[in-house]
C-alpha cells in the first residue's frame, strides 16, 4: 500500500511535470514567434536563451553545483550528448524549415516522441517497460499535434 | 525537388536527434539530480549553439540591441529554465515513454494562447487535435 502510495505521488509529479513543460515550451513558442519575426534568426535566439536559462538555473540552485563533483564522467557525457543531440534537432529543424514547406517538416518533427521511445525501446530496457497503451496514446498525441500545427500552417 | 528532400532530411535528422536527446537525459538521470543535470546539460547545450551560430551567423550578432536581450531572458526563462528542468523532472518520475509524448503536446498549448494572445482564429481542425490530444494523455497516463 506504501508503495503504491509512492509511486502515485511519483507518477502524479511526473505527469504534472511533463505536462507543465508543455505548456512552458507552449508559452515560449509565443514569444520565439515574436523574437524571429523581429529581432533575429532562430539560431542566434536559441543560443542566447539557452544561455540565459543556464545562468538562472545556476543563480537559483547554485547550492546544488556543490555536488557536481559527484557526478560521474559517464553522466557528464550522456548530458553532453544529450546537449548535442537536442542542438542538432534545432539547427535541423532550423534547416528543414528553410529547404521545405511546413506541411512537410511538422509532421516528421512532430513525430520526435516516436524515436524517443523506440530508442528507449533499445537503450532503456532495463529501466523502462513500454506497454501498448502507452505506443498508442503517444500516437494519438502525435496525430492530434500534427492536425493542429498543419490547421496553423 | 532536391531542396525539399535536403529539407525532409533535416526534418528526420530533427526528430532523431530529440528522440535520442530525451533517451540519453534519461541515461543521465539515472544517478543525478534533475536539477543539477538541467544546469549541466543547458551549459553543454549552448556552448554547442553558440558555437554554431559564431560560425555561421556572425554578421548577425552585430545587429542585435540591448533591449533584444529581455526577449532572450524570456525565452530563456519559459523554454530551458522551466521547460527543460520539468522536463527532466517528469522523464526522471515516469521514464521517457510517456513523458516524451506529453512533453511533445505544447503545440497544443502554442496553440491556445496564440488564439488568446495572438488573436488567432479557432479552426475545426484544432479541435480534432485537441480531442485526440486529449484521449492520447488519458491513455498514457491509465497505462502502468
Amino acid at each position: 500500500m506504501n508503495k503504491l502510495n509512492i509511486n502515485s505521488k511519483k507518477d502524479f509529479i511526473g505527469y504534472t511535470s511533463s505536462l507543465t513543460a508543455a505548456i512552458s515550451y507552449g508559452i515560449s513558442a509565443i514569444l520565439a514567434k515574436i523574437i524571429v519575426g523581429e529581432i533575429t534568426t532562430p539560431l542566434i535566439a536559441s543560443s542566447f536563451a539557452l544561455l540565459f536559462g543556464f545562468f538562472i538555473l545556476a543563480t537559483i540552485f547554485y547550492k546544488q553545483l556543490i555536488d557536481i563533483k559527484s557526478v560521474s564522467k559517464k553522466t557528464f557525457l550522456f548530458l553532453f550528448l544529450a546537449g548535442l543531440a537536442s542542438s542538432i534537432g534545432v539547427g535541423s529543424q532550423y534547416y528543414a524549415m528553410n529547404n521545405a514547406p511546413v506541411i512537410l517538416v511538422a509532421p516528421i518533427t512532430g513525430a520526435n516522441a516516436l524515436f524517443a521511445i523506440l530508442f528507449g525501446s533499445i537503450f532503456l530496457k532495463k529501466i523502462e517497460k513500454i506497454t501498448p497503451l502507452t505506443i498508442i496514446g503517444a500516437f494519438m498525441i502525435i496525430i492530434g499535434i500534427i492536425i493542429i500545427i498543419l490547421s496553423r500552417a | 525537388m532536391e531542396t525539399i528532400i535536403t529539407g525532409v532530411l533535416f526534418a528526420i535528422i530533427a526528430a532523431i536527434g530529440w528522440g535520442a536527446s530525451a533517451v540519453l537525459s534519461r541515461l543521465a538521470l539515472e544517478d543525478t539530480d534533475p536539477r543539477l543535470a538541467t544546469i549541466v546539460s543547458l551549459f553543454f547545450s549552448s556552448m554547442i549553439m553558440f558555437s554554431l551560430s559564431l560560425s555561421t551567423q556572425f554578421n548577425e550578432f552585430e545587429k542585435l540591441a540591448v533591449s533584444d536581450f529581455l526577449w532572450f531572458f524570456s525565452a530563456g526563462l519559459t523554454s530551458f529554465a522551466a521547460g527543460r528542468l520539468l522536463n527532466y523532472v517528469g522523464i526522471k518520475n515516469i521514464g521517457v515513454s510517456k513523458a516524451s509524448p506529453l512533453f511533445g503536446t505544447s503545440p497544443l498549448f502554442a496553440a491556445l494562447l496564440a488564439i488568446i494572445i495572438l488573436g488567432e482564429t479557432p479552426t475545426i481542425m484544432l479541435g480534432i487535435g485537441i480531442i485526440l490530444v486529449t484521449f492520447g494523455i488519458i491513455l498514457i497516463t491509465k497505462s502502468k
